[in-house]
């Protein structure tokens, strides 16, 4: 398929951009092998953000996301955490758990990465 | 509960009258003397100009000598009327219930060739509305010269009238139509019958053939054609043939008979062709001993001329002139009409089948196609503002399409003969072949003799181009039609029998606090969901920071609301990701969108289509459903229940 047709086709997938900043994020491992009951230390973008009252405690619940996957990352006790936006970029690390059912983080410790020029 | 109608509807209400009912759809059966009123008009009043187009395609070439061929040539046409008269017989006794062209080829022939009867038929009700109207534009003109200059404003207020009073559902009431019909043929009867006794007494004079403004006249020479070439001949020939259409209009319309309704229909037939034949050849004689020749305008017309010259300048000669004009005119404007009831019926037949859009089937306010009806305006107020209303410039493209139907119709009825093989059927067949090689060689000397006139831009080419490219884009219509149907029908059954899924996700889109979104939200909690979120896409940080506390403040924090990224900022591929990540295969998510409804149009265009290009997006994934929830701005919210 040449370049022309391709981008002709009436409906089709843009090629998925490689976002591979988290690769460079040293003694980082992408999410996808993060797994149930280890420690990991991944890399990502926030890609939701929701506040949501958990066994009568605020909880904020983020996504994180990398080219590989997603994860929950969840703030017990917290409504608002300074500088966890959507689309904030950061590096976190903690015991993967669960949350609602879902693997998830709880309280893990972070750092916030400046966005890439 | 008072439930307002829109204003555009209460003014159609008063513009068309009170919406019909369905039961009211009857048809009304006419006698033989209504019905011939009803039928006639479009075959009738063709005497107006086919003895003029005839004229004005002869002496140019051979000058009086055209006076000559006047009468062999009117003779040749009558003869092709009688053969397709008693072709259309045929028609009628075999096809009681509707036997147009569409409906005989598509049995005997099968869909595709239908579609060229039928859209050639259609084109050709185009042509008659225009021709009609501008013809009868020119008899008014005639007798009041001092309207010449208006004559496309005139021509056009005519098919405005004609379609409106359509639109309203003008009942084919044989009143209406009987008036002006048998009106004209008392005074064309008068003029015919003054005119012959006026000839054996010897008082009427020839007339000059080059008064200023006429037809400029050519040379004649000697031998059998007079000096002019057998192509001359053959398009005055053509040209006249305008003189002979509107014969199937009968055999459209036999139901409307009163029983027996192909037996009445047949009588009134011969009796239409007849009196048509009469006209015509009465006409045409007058003229070749009068020598009256046309106007390269148009006006006045042959027949007016024709009209002051028997009856004279006394008192009571122009009061019968101005009667005849009066008649020319109105039998031309009914003509006209005729279209307007065949027209939506053909497109309803071939949208019936698939081969138009679905809408010309359905019938509007009054019972009528009203979607038909305004196509054919259009199209007629078209051609004859492009043609500035002159009959001449509209001749070369009339006929052609008439002619091509009739061949299609006859041939089918030929093969209809022969697969059937009913009583008396070779006769049948001797009849209908006849007329369908007749009408095929009619057909193809006005395609090539009116292809292109000189000095015209428009001519027969114009049908033999579009004709093709209509019915190819009919059967591409139609391939697709058939494809959505086939698509939908597929295991229907099965389909309607599967199971729900297990859960079901509500996302409510949320911009702003406000009472749209909290009308959304009261509504989602009635649908009582196993998940219910609020989703902002966060464009912009800081407003989705601050509609989050909004959120918490307002206690609303019992749903989550969930901001999502949205770097690019295009929302509704950020609220398509958010979906499909709720998608798992026994998940059903509705999405509901706030959707603000405006009052005025301009208030609509101050926003942008946010809301509905999001529910495009949305909704091409499986199991995924958008759900608006209206909030009227400017509405009475009093009876609503706070949230």
């Amino acid at each position: 398929m040449t370049p022309l047709t391709r981008l002709l086709k009436r409906r089709d997938a843009l090629e998925p951009e490689v976002d591979d900043w988290t690769e460079m994020c040293r003694g980082t491992t992408p999410i996808e092998s993060a797994h149930w009951r280890t420690r990991a230390r991944v890399a990502g973008r926030v890609r939701s953000l929701r506040v949501q009252p958990w066994a009568g405690v605020p909880t904020l619940e983020g996504t994180l996301v990398d080219d590989s996957g997603g994860i929950n990352v969840v703030f017990l006790g917290r409504r608002h955490v300074p500088g966890i936006r959507p689309g904030t970029r950061m590096v976190v690390e903690g015991m993967v758990g669960d949350h609602a059912g879902r693997m998830a983080i709880l309280n893990p410790d972070y750092r916030l990465l400046a966005v890439p020029e | 509960m008072e439930l307002p109608e829109r204003r555009a509807y209460r003014i159609k209400n008063t513009l068309l009258g009170k919406p019909l009912h369905t039961d009211q759809l009857v048809h009304e059966r006419l006698g033989k003397p209504t019905a011939l009123a009803v039928f006639a008009s479009d075959n009738l009043s063709s005497v107006a100009y086919g003895t003029e187009e005839i004229i004005t395609h002869l002496v140019p070439f051979i000058g009086v000598a055209a006076f000559s061929l006047v009468m062999p040539i009117t003779v040749v046409l009558l003869v092709v009327l009688a053969f397709l008269i008693l072709s259309y017989r045929q028609t009628i006794k075999a096809y009681p219930s509707a036997g147009g062209a569409y409906i005989v080829t598509r049995d005997n022939f099968g869909l595709l060739p239908a579609q060229v009867a039928g859209v050639a038929l259609l084109t050709d009700y185009v042509l008659t509305v225009s021709v009609s109207v501008a013809a009868g534009t020119a008899a008014l003109t005639s007798a009041a010269p001092a309207l010449t200059a208006y004559a496309v404003p005139i021509a056009v207020a005519f098919i405005v009238v004609i379609a409106f009073g359509n639109l309203r559902g003008v009942k084919e009431s044989g009143r209406i139509f009987a008036i002006p019909t048998y009106f004209f043929i008392f005074t064309m009867a008068a003029l015919l019958v003054t005119g012959f006794a006026r000839m054996l007494f010897g008082h009427l004079p020839v007339q000059v053939i080059n008064k200023p403004g006429m037809v400029v006249a050519g040379h004649g020479g000697n031998g059998f054609l007079m000096g002019a070439t057998l192509f001359v001949v053959l398009r005055a020939f053509a040209s006249g043939g305008a003189a002979v259409t509107g014969v199937e209009a009968i055999s459209n319309g036999v139901p409307a008979f009163r029983r027996p309704e192909w037996k009445n229909a047949r009588t009134t037939l011969v009796i239409m062709g007849s009196t048509l034949g009469a006209m015509f050849f009465g006409l045409s004689w007058l003229d070749a001993h009068l020598h009256v020749n046309a106007y390269a305008k148009g006006t006045p017309t042959v027949i007016s001329q024709i009209g002051k010259v028997v009856f004279g300048t006394g008192p009571v000669g122009h009061v019968l002139y101005f009667a005849l004009q009066a008649g020319t005119m109105l039998i031309l404007v009914l003509a006209a009409n005729t279209s307007f009831a065949d027209f939506p019926r053909l497109a309803s037949f071939h949208a019936g089948d698939n081969f138009m859009p679905k809408q010309l089937t359905k019938r509007g306010h009054r019972l009528v196609f009203s979607n038909g009806i305004i196509a054919l305006a259009v199209g007629a107020t078209v051609l004859v503002v492009l043609t500035q209303a002159k009959v001449d410039r509209l001749i070369p493209l009339y006929a052609i399409g008439v002619f091509t139907s009739f061949t299609l119709s006859q041939a089918g009825m030929a093969r209809h003969h022969i697969k059937e093989k009913e009583e008396g059927w070779r006769r049948g067949l001797f009849i209908n072949a006849t007329g369908a090689v007749l009408s095929l060689v009619v057909d193809i000397i006005i395609a090539i003799t009116k292809f292109k006139p000189k000095g015209a831009i428009l001519g027969a080419w114009v049908i033999i181009v579009l004709v093709p490219v209509m019915v190819y884009a009919l059967t591409r219509l139609n391939k697709q039609y058939e494809a959505e149907a086939s698509e939908l029908e597929e295991d229907a059954k099965a389909a309607a029998e599967a199971p729900i899924l297990r859960r079901h996700v509500v996302l409510v889109l949320v911009d702003r606090l406000d009472r749209s979104t909290a009308r959304a939200m009261q509504y989602a909690r009635a649908l009582a969901p196993d998940e219910l979120r609020a989703v902002h896409v966060a464009y912009d940080l800081d407003r989705a920071e601050q509609l989050a506390e909004e959120w918490r403040r307002l206690g609303l924090s019992r749903f989550p609301l969930e901001l999502v990224d949205c770097p690019d900022r295009r929302v509704s591929r950020s609220v398509l990701e958010v979906v499909a990540e709720a998608l798992d295969g026994e998940t059903e998510v509705t999405v509901l969108v706030p959707r603000r409804e405006y009052r005025r149009f301009w208030h609509r265009l101050l926003h942008d289509r946010t809301a509905d290009s999001i529910a495009r997006a949305v909704s091409q994934l499986p199991h995924a459903n958008v759900t608006f929830v209206p909030y009227h701005l400017g509405a009475d919210h009093h009876a609503e229940v706070p949230v």
